[in-house]
């Protein structure tokens, strides 16, 4: 390919050359900058040093290159940005939800989360606002969202569990399930302190919905998991009585009782697994004691006269005389039938509650002609602990006798 | 002096040794080598660059319609009233009045110029265009006008695709197809979605399956992803809370929504019609004063709905996070139908497919709601609706029902929502169809003086095809057959010629003038095969187009019809008068 001499270049040589030999003038240097330009435009317009279309090429890639350079700086900025105006809402909406104005906090917190929806933060603390205003199917949105990117998310789970319990019966699996994956998730500081707390929070969920086997089992754990907080120890003791596990609150209380030898609550708590597990004579000792240390306490009052009560009705107490026994175990076969015979209706009662019936109307006739005899204790104590049964399975409402019936159930078990 | 003239001897006679060298095999003869590259292989290998270069212009667009918005309508939009009512009337100001005084050729729809470039001006869109759409329309969305990114970011696309292929000089039927390939890119990289794109370019931009240029839009489509996803992130456009399709029932819901699409979609283009033309028919102070007008009436809603303003993708997904109640649903919807209806006619700058989404899905989540009320339907979490929804006016409005189907899928990343969006797009579709005699973007098309192809019309053309044609009654003849034996059979047909089976089972023909030639020749005792030469004719199946036909019929007078499934058997025959009659042309 012949290329024809460009007309700049040799002028611009001899400019070159004649500078030197004499003084640069306004007139020369004006001289060198046209003869450039027309060099520049030879090159560019006229005879294009890399061809048409390598010029185009050129021309492209440089605006390939300066537009990714803007898109480089705005996106740096542009995220930047975005991060400040968040984080300026976030604040906002924080003021706001401390005031109690959560609807308005609200709105902070949606422009917050929307300008950045990677920040967990933010979509919990919108999440902990809707929950607050009651909105719970939007914040069980988020709270989806938020597990569907982490799935141990341990608060999100907690909030999840917290919103199927608000809702009822119809959600409680769900509930179940959300608690339990609290428990096992990852936090995102202290987990023990927030396992246990949660533990405790499901606990009392179970015995609000009186599901008394898995409460059980979850206080078990929980039990092994407190350490020495005398609090959470009387918490767990309480929850374990209500869970009808009267010997591991026994174990709860005794630990309590080490941190804080005359605490009240843990005496009264103590007494109560003691009278829960028949252990009437601990449990009466230990009610007194939970008196004295509070006095004023009605419900320790009340928890300490059923335990003398059911100190005068047991015939099985030690250091009784075998009259007195005797006596004693007449007089609960009499207790039993007038409650069965007080509550029942005799068509409806099946053949054996009849015959139990009926040999109590006979013992107590014979009992009113003569003295009871000693040899019959054990017998008459079984007859009132069917007469008992009895009346708790074929009474609509068998009435309450709290002392007959921790007494029946306690002679049960060691029958 | 003379050394370094000698020097630069050297240096330009190397440099013509090396040009020369690399010219041999195939590179450049510039100076730094460029590898030659023919039209065809330039085009694919463009739509890359036009991609990224797309993607790159669609993330600064996005940047500065954020800056804009955040700068005069504030966080969360709605926080000023003086901002909200002024801002909206002042942008819209701004923007027309730069399209009309300084960039006039960006005016119009962004696919209906796209479409221009393909149909009228060779694949011509001049770069004004671009940069005229980037900052009128950066400035009228971005300052709370209800219109949406896409349209422009469609144009933006096409430009620069128009621009790079005129520097590469491409062949003209290249030019023409580059502009479809940068709508691509543009829509790609405005949706994050390369699939929809890609449909929605071959659905309503090109009409038909162009393998010629499928290829170059998936790489350009892609590409723009890329850029876009490397700037602003991988996620889809909203972000959609799980739900399952567990009920059958649902389905009905579905039907229901679709119905409900349908029919707004045909409100909302009668009346967006309607307006448009009333708007026309004021003075010339309509240009300015119209879209200042229409802002402010944006910004007066926008005081009590914000999220109408703008785009409102942020309302979208609060819809999709059940943040409203079906009533402040329906609400946001017919304000999003009188804004857009407003910003649209008046002629500020800005595309349609954002509005249509917002409408959609406002719509699909106040009537899902609705829906869920009744106690017999099985609950369904709402952002199913919202989704639907706007795949519903995507269909009813625009018209293009592969497209929204996919767009919904895409947008959203679940695949559940595929059953539901086909049957209640189908619906709008239909319903649309029923009720608007015409599709959107032509009415728009016509609106803008231009007179374009219907895509939809190209779709739905019944083409002919060669058994329209086709006679089954003209005689066969034998290749043993005697000469004059033949020319009775050739008397008694429709037209004078006749296929001839040859001994190799391929079809010949003779005609009835050869026929009687040979007679009078004395070769009536002859077979057919020894007095003519008989050869082959090309074949042709009932299912081809009878331009296929005409095609194959230039040359030959007549054509065997054969079997697919047995090449030997021969169904018919046709001949150019046959296809005459089935065009209706009259001999």
């Amino acid at each position: 390919m012949d290329q024809e001499p460009h007309p700049g270049r040799a002028s611009l040589k001899d400019l070159l050359a004649s500078n030197r030999s004499r003084a640069v003038s306004e007139q020369s240097l004006r001289n060198v900058w046209d003869a450039l330009r027309e060099k520049v435009h030879y090159r560019l317009v006229d005879r294009p040093i890399l061809g048409e279309m390598g010029q185009s090429a050129l021309l492209i890639f440089a605006g390939l290159f300066l537009l990714s350079s803007t898109a480089g700086i705005l996106n740096g900025r542009y995220w930047a940005a975005r991060d400040t105006l968040a984080h300026g809402e976030f604040e906002r909406a924080r003021g706001l939800n401390a005031q109690g104005l959560h609807e308005k906090a609200l709105r902070h917190l949606r422009a917050a989360f929307h300008l950045e929806h990677k920040n967990r933060e933010y979509q919990m603390a919108l999440t902990l606002t809707l929950i607050q205003l009651e909105r719970y199917d939007e914040a069980r949105i988020q709270l989806d969202d938020i597990l569907r990117a982490d799935p141990t998310n341990a608060p999100a789970n907690l909030l999840l569990a917290r919103i199927a319990a608000a809702r009822g019966a119809s959600s409680m699996d769900s509930a179940i399930q959300y608690y339990q994956r609290a428990i096992y998730g990852l936090w995102p500081d202290d987990p023990l302190r927030h396992r246990i707390d949660t533990r405790f929070e499901f606990a009392h969920f179970l015995a609000s919905e009186e599901r008394m086997e898995e409460l059980r089992a979850e206080l078990i754990i929980l039990a092994s998991d407190i350490r020495d907080d005398l609090g959470q120890l009387l918490d767990a003791g309480y929850l374990m009585l209500f869970a009808r596990a009267p010997s591991q609150a026994e174990t709860v209380f005794t630990r309590a009782l080490g941190r804080d030898p005359r605490n009240a609550e843990a005496l009264a708590g103590l007494g109560k697994a003691q009278l829960e597990s028949g252990n009437f004579a601990a449990s009466e000792q230990t009610l007194m004691r939970a008196a004295r240390a509070n006095p004023r306490n009605e419900e320790i009052r009340k928890q300490l006269a059923l335990a003398q009560e059911i100190r005068a009705l047991n015939p099985k107490r030690r250091g009784l005389g075998i009259y007195v026994s005797a006596r004693r175990a007449l007089h609960l076969v009499e207790v039993t039938h007038a409650r069965l015979v007080a509550c029942a209706d005799p068509k409806s009662l099946p053949p054996e509650a009849l015959e139990d019936l009926a040999a109590a109307s006979a013992l107590l006739d014979a009992g009113r002609r003569g003295a009871p005899k000693p040899d019959s204790i054990d017998r008459n104590i079984a007859l009132a602990i069917r007469l008992f049964h009895d009346g708790s399975d074929f009474c609509v409402n068998p009435g309450t006798n709290p002392a007959v019936e921790h007494l029946s159930r306690a002679l049960a078990v060691e029958q | 002096m003379e050394t370094m003239g000698t020097i630069a001897e050297i240096l330009e006679n190397k440099r013509r040794q090396l040009a020369g060298s690399l010219a041999s095999r195939g590179f450049s003869q510039g100076g730094i080598p460029i590898p030659q590259f023919d039209s065809a292989q330039r085009f694919l290998l463009l739509s890359i660059l036009i991609g990224v270069f797309s993607g790159l212009l669609v993330v600064c667009f996005h940047f500065l319609i954020e800056f804009i918005s955040w700068g005069t309508l504030g966080v969360p939009v709605g926080e000023s009233f003086v901002f909200t009512l002024l801002f909206p009337p002042f942008g819209a100001f701004i923007s027309v009045l730069l399209i009309r005084e300084v960039f006039p050729r960006a005016e119009g729809s962004g696919i209906n110029n796209t479409k221009a470039a393909i149909y009228i001006s060779d694949g011509y869109i001049p770069l004004q265009s671009v940069l005229g759409k980037f900052l009128a329309c950066s400035i009228s969305i971005g300052s709370g006008n209800s219109l949406g990114p896409e349209d422009p970011a469609l144009q933006m696309g096409a430009g620069v695709a128009s621009y790079i292929g005129r520097s590469f000089r491409l062949a003209k039927e290249h030019m023409r197809l580059i502009a479809p390939v940068g709508a691509a890119a543009g829509i790609a990289a405005a949706f994050n979605t390369p699939i929809t794109a890609v449909l929605f370019v071959i659905e309503e931009v090109i009409g038909s399956w162009n393998a010629g240029v499928l290829g170059s839009i998936v790489l350009s489509s892609v590409s723009a992803v890329v850029v876009t996803r490397s700037f602003l992130g991988d996620q889809p456009l909203f972000r959609v809370p799980e739900f399952q399709f567990r009920d059958p029932v649902e389905l009905l819901a579905y039907a229901v929504m679709g119905v409900a699409g349908g029919l707004v979609s045909v409100a909302f283009v009668r009346t967006l019609v309607f307006i448009r033309e009333r708007f026309r028919d004021l003075g010339p102070w309509r240009h300015y004063a119209l879209p200042a007008l229409s802002g402010f009436a944006v910004g007066c809603i926008g005081l009590g709905l914000p999220g109408i303003m703008g785009a409102g993708y942020e309302s979208v997904d609060s819809a999709l996070h059940d943040e409203f109640g079906w009533r402040l649903l329906l609400l946001l919807c017919f304000a999003k139908f009188v804004a857009t209806v407003l910003c649209f006619s008046a002629g500020t700058p800005g595309g349609m497919f954002a509005p249509t989404l917002f409408m959609g899905a406002m719509l699909g989540g106040g009537v899902g709601l609705l829906i869920g009320n009744i106690p017999q339907m099985p609950a369904v979490a709402g952002s199913a609706y919202v989704l639907v929804g706007m795949g519903t006016l995507f269909a009813g409005i625009f018209r293009t029902p592969m497209t929204s189907i996919f767009m919904v899928f895409e947008v959203s990343a679940s695949y559940v929502i595929i059953l539901p969006v086909m049957i209640a797009n189908t619906i709008a579709y239909l319903i649309s169809r029923r009720f608007l005699p015409e599709p959107f973007f032509e009415l728009m098309a016509r609106h803008e003086g231009l007179d374009l192809p219907s895509n939809e019309e190209q779709r739905e053309r019944e083409e002919l095809h060669v058994e329209d044609a086709m006679s089954r009654a003209r005689p066969a003849l034998a290749w043993d057959m005697r000469v004059s034996s033949s020319l009775e059979l050739l008397r008694q047909s429709d037209v004078p010629y006749a296929l001839v089976a040859t001994r190799r089972a391929v079809w010949a023909s003779v005609s009835l003038t050869a026929v009687e030639r040979a007679i009078d020749q004395g070769k009536g005792n002859q077979t057919l095969a020894e007095a003519f030469a008989l050869t082959d004719l090309p074949r042709l199946y009932m299912d081809l187009s009878l331009d296929e036909a005409l095609r194959k019929l230039s040359k030959v007078p007549i054509l065997p019809i054969i079997s697919r499934a047995r090449p030997d058997q021969l169904l018919g025959s046709i001949t150019l008068q046959d296809v005459h009659k089935a065009f209706g042309i009259k001999p």
